[in-house]
C-alpha cells in the first residue's frame, strides 16, 4: 500500500507533464503563427515562415526567444514593427493610410450591388412599358 | 439618357487615366531609388546597443556612451562585396575628423580584422554582432547600411547600400557639418 | 544568318500588322468587300512571319549560338534540350516574341475558323488584333530585340535560373499566355461590335467560344503555375497572393464574369453594355499584368529584370489601347438597346449577381495588388499587402458566389418563383447540412472555416448534380439517357462539370488550409516521427551529382499504412553554372493527401533541420481546376456545331 501515494503522485504529475508538452507544442505553434503573419523584409512576397533568407532565420530565432521568454504575441509584433515599420506586417493595420485598402472591397460590393439594382429595376420598368398596349 | 448615366459609362475611361498617372508616378520613383524601404528608425532615438569589440582587449561599442556628439554608424561585413566598394568613403569621413563607428555584422572575426588591417581602419570602435541582433535592433535590411546620429542620439539619416563619393558630398558632409555646429 | 532572318521576319511582321490594323477598318467603313477580305490573308501571313522569327530564335537556343546576346544571357550548353527550348520564353525578349506569336495564332484562327462571323465584324476584329500585334512588335523591335548580336562571341552561356528548369514551368508560361492573349479576341470583338454598332445576341454567340477558349487556357495556366509553386518553391503552399499571381488571377475573375454575362447577352439579348465592358476590361487587365511584370513596377519572384524604358513604352501602349477602348465605350455603349426583360428573381438576375461578386472580387484583388504602389507614389511609409489581407477580404466575396453557383442553374430564365427555386434546392441543402454535421463530428474542433467550406462545397456539388440529373432523367434504359445527354446543349454539361470542379476545388482548399499539419524540427539519422498515420524515419543525407548540379539528398523512409513502405528524397541543389541553390521538396502523394518533406540546414551536432507537412486532399485543388477546364472545353464543342445543338433531334445527328 506504500505505493499508493507514489501512484497518486505520478497520476497528479501526468496532467502537468502533458500540459508542459502542450506548452512546448503551443510555443511552436505560436512561433509558426507569428512567422506566417510577418513578412521577410528582404524577400519578395514571402512570409518569415516560408523564407530561407538569413535575416528571416534570425528573426524566427528572435521570435522563438521572445515566445520562450513569455512575451505576448502583441508585444513581439510591436517589437518588430518598431524596427521595421508596418512594412513587416503581411496584414496591414487599419489606420488612416489604409482606410481605402480595407474599406475598398466593401465599397466595391456596395457600388456593384447598387448598379445591379438600377439595372434590375430598368429591366422591370421597360417590361411594364412593353406591356403597354400602345407600344409597338 | 440622363447626364448622370452618361457619366457612368465614362467612368472606366476615367479610371484608366487615374491608373496611368499612378503608374507613371511609380516609374518615376523607380528611376531614382533603391528598392530598400525607408527605415522605421529614422527620426527615432538610436537604440541601446552594447557590443564586444572586434579587436580583443579594446573597448566595445556602446551607443549610450556616444551621446553628446554627432557620429556615423556603419554596419558592414567582410563577406559583403559592396562594403569593400564603400570602404574608401568611410576612411575619407574619418580622415575629416568625423566620428565613425562600426558594427561588424555576422562575420568571421579573423577575416574582418585582416580586412581592416589591409584596407585601413576608419572606426573609432567596432562592435561585433555575431547573432545579428544588433542589426535587427537597427532595423537593417542588409549590409552595408550607414546611419547618421545627432548629439541627442536621434537617427537623422539612413543610407542603404554602398556609400559613394557623391553621397558624401551631397548628404553626409553637409548634414554632419550642420549637426556639429547647428548655429552655422 | 538565322538571327538576321528572324529579325527581318519580325520587321516584316510589324509592317504586315500595321497594314492589317488599318486597311480592313477602311474597308468596313466603306463596306468594301475586297478591302475587308485583306484581313483574313494578312492574319495568316502575320502568323507565318512570327513563326519564322520564333523558330529562328529557337534554332539559336538549340544550337547554343552565343553570338546572339539573348541566347548567351539565358542558355548554356550543359542544359537539357527541353530547357534549351523553354529558355526561348524564359526571358523578357523571347517571351515577348511568344506573346506576339500567340496573338498572331489567335488572329489566324479567327480568320480561318471564323467563317460564320459577318465580314464587317470579322474585318474590324482582325484589324484590332493587327493593331495590338503592331504595338507589341514595336515594343519588341525598339526596346527588346531578341536577335541582338555580341562580339566577340562568348564560348559559354550564362545559364538559366535553375528554378526555371522544371517541366511545370516550361509549359506554364505558354499556357498562361494562351489565356492572357486569348482575351484579346474578346476585346477585338467588343471594339469591332462598338465600331460597327452590331452588338446583339448573334455577336454574343460568336464571341463566346473565343472567351471560353481563353478562359480554359487561363485556368489551366494558373493551375499549372500554382502546382509548380507547390512542388518547386518548397514552401508547401499553392497560392501566395503574389502580385504576379494576382496579375493573372484578376483577368481570370473578369473572364469568368464575362462567360456568365455573355450567356445572358446571347440568350436574352440584354446586359450587352456590361458584357462589352467586361470584354474590354479583361484584356486591359492582361495588358496591365504585362506592364506590372515587365516594367519593374512591382517586385516579385516571377518578374523579369526591370528596365524603365520598357516600362514607359508599355505604359504608353496600355494607356492608348485601354484608354481608347474605354473612350469608345463611353461614347457608343449608352446607345445600345437592351431587348430582353426579366424579373429580379430569374436566371438573368442570378447571373447579374454573379457578375457583382466577380467584379467586386476583381476590383478587390486589384486594389490590394496596387496599394503598395499607391503608398509609394504618395510618399507614405511602405505597407505590405499579404495573404492575411486577401484571405480576410476575399472569402466574404467568394462564399455568396458559391451559394449563387448552386442556385443559379436551378432558376428559370425571365421570371421565377423563389419558393419553387428553394424547393428544388432542398436536396442540396440537406446534403450540405449532413456534411456540416458530419464534419463537426469527425473533426474534434473543426472551426467555422472548415464547416463553411465543406458545407458550401456539398451544397454546390449536390445542387449541380441534382440539376444535371433532372435534365438527364436517368433510368434503366441507358441508351435513352445517353440520347438525352446528347440532346442537351453541350454547355449544359460543360456548366455542370465546371461547377462540380469548383466544388471539388473548394474541398481541396478547405482541407489543405484547415487540416494541414506541420512538423518542423531537427532530426538525426535514425530519428522517427509519425505524421498522418504513417511512421517516417530519417535515414541520413548523401551527396549526389546531377547533370548540371550537385546536391545534398535527404533520405526518408515512410512506413504505413500497414507494412507498405516508400522512400522520399528531398534535395538541396547547388547549380554549377549559375552558382545558385534550390530546395527540392519530396512529395509522397496519397489519396488522403500529400506528405511533403523539405530538407533544411545541417545543425552542429550532426542533425538536420527538416520540415514535414501533411497537406490533406490538396490534389483536389488541381483536380477541380481540371474539371473546370474540361467543362469549358465541352462548352466550346457546342459552338463548333451550332446547328446540331439547336435541332435537338437525336435522329438528325450523324453517328
Amino acid at each position: 500500500m506504500k505505493a499508493v501515494p507514489g501512484v497518486i503522485g505520478i497520476l497528479l504529475l501526468l496532467p502537468a507533464l502533458a500540459s508542459h508538452a502542450r506548452a512546448a507544442e503551443d510555443s511552436d505553434a505560436r512561433v509558426r503563427a507569428l512567422a506566417e503573419e510577418l513578412r521577410c523584409v528582404v524577400c519578395q512576397n514571402q512570409s518569415l515562415l516560408d523564407s530561407d533568407a538569413d535575416l528571416a532565420k534570425d528573426m524566427r530565432a528572435l521570435i522563438r526567444e521572445r515566445v520562450d521568454a513569455g512575451d505576448t504575441d502583441e508585444a513581439i509584433v510591436a517589437f518588430l514593427v518598431e524596427r521595421y515599420g508596418d512594412f513587416i506586417l503581411l496584414q496591414p493595420p487599419f489606420k488612416p493610410a489604409t482606410w481605402i485598402l480595407w474599406l475598398g472591397p466593401l465599397a466595391f460590393l456596395v457600388l456593384a450591388l447598387a448598379l445591379a439594382r438600377t439595372r434590375l429595376r430598368r429591366a422591370r420598368v421597360s417590361r411594364a412599358r412593353t406591356d403597354d398596349p400602345d407600344a409597338p | 439618357m440622363t447626364p448622370r448615366r452618361l457619366l457612368l459609362y465614362a467612368l472606366p475611361a476615367v479610371a484608366v487615366v487615374a491608373l496611368a498617372a499612378l503608374f507613371a508616378g511609380r516609374l518615376a520613383t523607380l528611376e531614382d531609388g533603391t528598392d530598400v524601404p525607408p527605415s522605421a528608425r529614422l527620426d527615432q532615438a538610436m537604440p541601446v546597443i552594447q557590443l564586444e569589440s572586434l579587436h580583443p582587449g579594446e573597448p566595445g561599442l556602446d551607443t549610450e556612451a556616444l551621446r553628446g556628439a554627432p557620429y556615423v554608424l556603419n554596419v558592414w561585413a567582410e563577406w559583403c562585396g559592396p562594403c569593400k566598394i564603400e570602404h574608401p568613403q568611410l576612411l575619407a569621413l574619418s580622415r575629416r575628423g568625423i566620428a565613425v563607428y562600426g558594427i561588424n555584422y555576422k562575420d568571421r572575426e579573423e577575416r574582418a580584422r585582416s580586412f581592416l588591417a589591409e584596407r585601413g581602419d576608419p572606426f573609432r570602435a567596432v562592435g561585433t554582432d555575431q547573432d545579428g541582433k544588433a542589426g535587427i535592433e537597427l532595423g537593417i535590411f542588409g549590409v552595408p547600411e550607414t546611419f547618421v546620429v545627432d548629439r541627442d542620439g536621434i537617427i537623422r539619416h539612413r543610407h542603404a547600400g554602398p556609400l559613394s563619393e557623391g553621397d558624401l558630398e551631397r548628404v553626409f558632409l553637409p548634414m554632419l557639418a550642420h549637426l556639429q555646429d547647428p548655429e552655422r | 544568318m538565322t538571327g538576321e532572318i528572324g529579325l527581318f521576319a519580325l520587321i516584316l511582321a510589324f509592317a504586315v500588322a500595321l497594314f492589317q490594323g488599318t486597311v480592313p477598318l477602311v474597308g468596313a467603313a466603306r463596306n468594301d468587300a475586297a478591302l475587308m477580305a485583306v484581313s483574313d490573308v494578312s492574319s495568316v501571313v502575320l502568323c507565318a512571319l512570327v513563326t519564322v522569327a520564333i523558330v529562328m530564335l529557337g534554332h539559336g537556343y538549340v544550337t547554343s549560338d552565343f553570338s546572339l546576346l539573348n541566347v548567351w544571357q539565358n542558355s548554356h550548353t550543359l542544359k537539357p534540350l527541353l530547357y534549351k527550348v523553354s529558355g526561348v520564353w524564359g526571358n523578357h525578349e523571347g517571351s515577348l516574341v511568344l506573346w506576339v506569336l500567340i496573338l498572331a495564332i489567335y488572329g489566324a484562327a479567327l480568320a480561318v475558323f471564323g467563317r460564320q462571323v459577318p465580314p464587317a465584324l470579322r474585318a474590324r476584329a482582325l484589324a484590332i488584333q493587327g493593331l495590338i500585334a503592331a504595338g507589341f512588335l514595336a515594343f519588341s523591335l525598339f526596346t527588346s530585340n531578341p536577335f541582338a548580336r555580341i562580339v566577340p562571341i562568348p564560348a559559354e552561356g550564362m545559364g538559366l535560373n535553375p528554378i526555371l528548369q522544371d517541366p511545370g514551368l516550361a509549359f506554364h508560361p505558354p499556357c498562361l499566355y494562351m489565356g492572357y492573349v486569348g482575351l484579346s479576341v474578346a476585346f477585338s470583338f467588343g471594339i469591332a461590335g462598338l465600331l460597327g454598332k452590331e452588338v446583339d445576341a448573334t455577336w454574343a454567340r460568336l464571341a463566346r467560344p473565343w472567351v471560353l477558349l481563353a478562359w480554359c487556357f487561363l485556368t489551366a495556366g494558373i493551375a499549372l503555375g500554382s502546382w509548380w509553386a507547390y512542388y518547386e518553391l518548397g514552401w508547401g503552399g499553392w497560392w501566395f497572393w503574389d502580385p504576379v499571381e494576382n496579375a493573372s488571377f484578376i483577368p481570370w475573375l473578369i473572364a469568368t464574369a464575362l462567360l456568365h454575362s455573355l450567356r445572358v447577352a446571347e440568350k436574352r439579348d440584354t446586359l450587352k453594355a456590361w458584357t462589352l465592358l467586361l470584354c474590354i476590361t479583361g484584356f486591359s487587365l492582361s495588358l496591365l499584368g504585362t506592364f506590372l511584370v515587365r516594367s519593374g513596377a512591382i517586385t516579385s519572384v516571377h518578374t523579369f529584370a526591370s528596365d524603365p524604358a520598357r516600362g514607359i513604352f508599355i505604359l504608353a501602349f496600355l494607356a492608348v489601347v485601354t484608354g481608347g477602348a474605354f473612350a469608345l465605350f463611353a461614347v457608343r455603349a449608352p446607345r445600345i438597346r437592351a431587348e430582353g426583360l426579366f424579373e429580379p428573381v430569374s436566371r438573368e438576375g442570378a447571373l447579374l449577381l454573379n457578375n457583382v461578386f466577380f467584379g467586386a472580387a476583381a476590383a478587390t484583388v486589384l486594389l490590394g495588388t496596387l496599394y503598395p504602389i499607391f503608398m509609394e507614389v504618395a510618399g507614405s511609409p511602405p505597407v505590405s499587402v499579404g495573404p492575411p489581407y486577401y484571405n480576410s477580404v476575399f472569402l466574404p466575396l467568394a462564399m455568396p458566389a458559391l451559394v449563387l453557383a448552386a442556385l443559379g442553374p436551378a432558376i428559370p430564365w425571365r421570371r421565377a418563383d423563389l419558393p419553387g427555386v428553394l424547393h428544388r434546392m432542398r436536396f442540396a441543402a440537406a446534403c450540405a447540412l449532413g456534411v456540416v454535421v458530419l464534419t463537426a463530428f469527425l473533426h474534434r474542433d473543426p472551426g467555422p472555416l472548415a464547416l463553411a467550406g465543406y458545407g458550401l462545397a456539398a451544397f454546390l456539388a449536390a445542387g449541380t448534380l441534382r440539376n444535371w440529373l433532372t435534365r438527364l432523367r436517368p433510368g434503366l434504359d441507358l441508351a435513352r439517357v445517353l440520347r438525352r445527354a446528347r440532346g442537351l446543349p453541350a454547355s449544359a454539361h460543360g456548366m455542370a462539370l465546371a461547377h462540380l470542379g469548383v466544388a471539388v476545388m473548394v474541398v481541396g482548399v478547405t482541407a489543405s488550409s484547415t487540416g494541414r499539419v506541420d512538423l518542423e524540427q531537427v532530426m538525426h539519422p535514425g530519428d522517427t516521427l509519425s505524421l498522418a498515420g504513417r511512421t517516417i524515419e530519417f535515414l541520413g543525407v548523401e551527396n549526389i551529382e546531377g547533370p548540371n548540379y550537385t546536391a545534398l539528398q535527404g533520405r526518408f523512409l515512410v512506413t504505413g499504412p500497414g507494412a507498405h513502405t516508400s522512400m522520399l528524397w528531398p534535395e538541396r541543389r547547388a547549380y554549377l553554372a549559375s552558382g545558385t541553390a534550390t530546395t527540392e521538396a519530396a512529395i509522397l502523394e496519397t489519396f488522403a493527401g500529400d506528405i511533403y518533406v523539405v530538407l533544411g540546414d545541417p545543425v552542429a551536432d550532426g542533425g538536420w533541420g527538416t520540415r514535414l507537412t501533411f497537406n490533406p486532399l490538396i490534389w483536389w485543388i488541381w483536380g477541380g481546376a481540371f474539371l473546370g477546364v474540361l467543362g469549358g472545353a465541352v462548352s466550346i464543342a457546342e459552338r463548333a456545331r451550332p446547328r446540331r445543338a439547336r435541332l435537338r433531334s437525336p435522329a438528325a445527328q450523324p453517328a
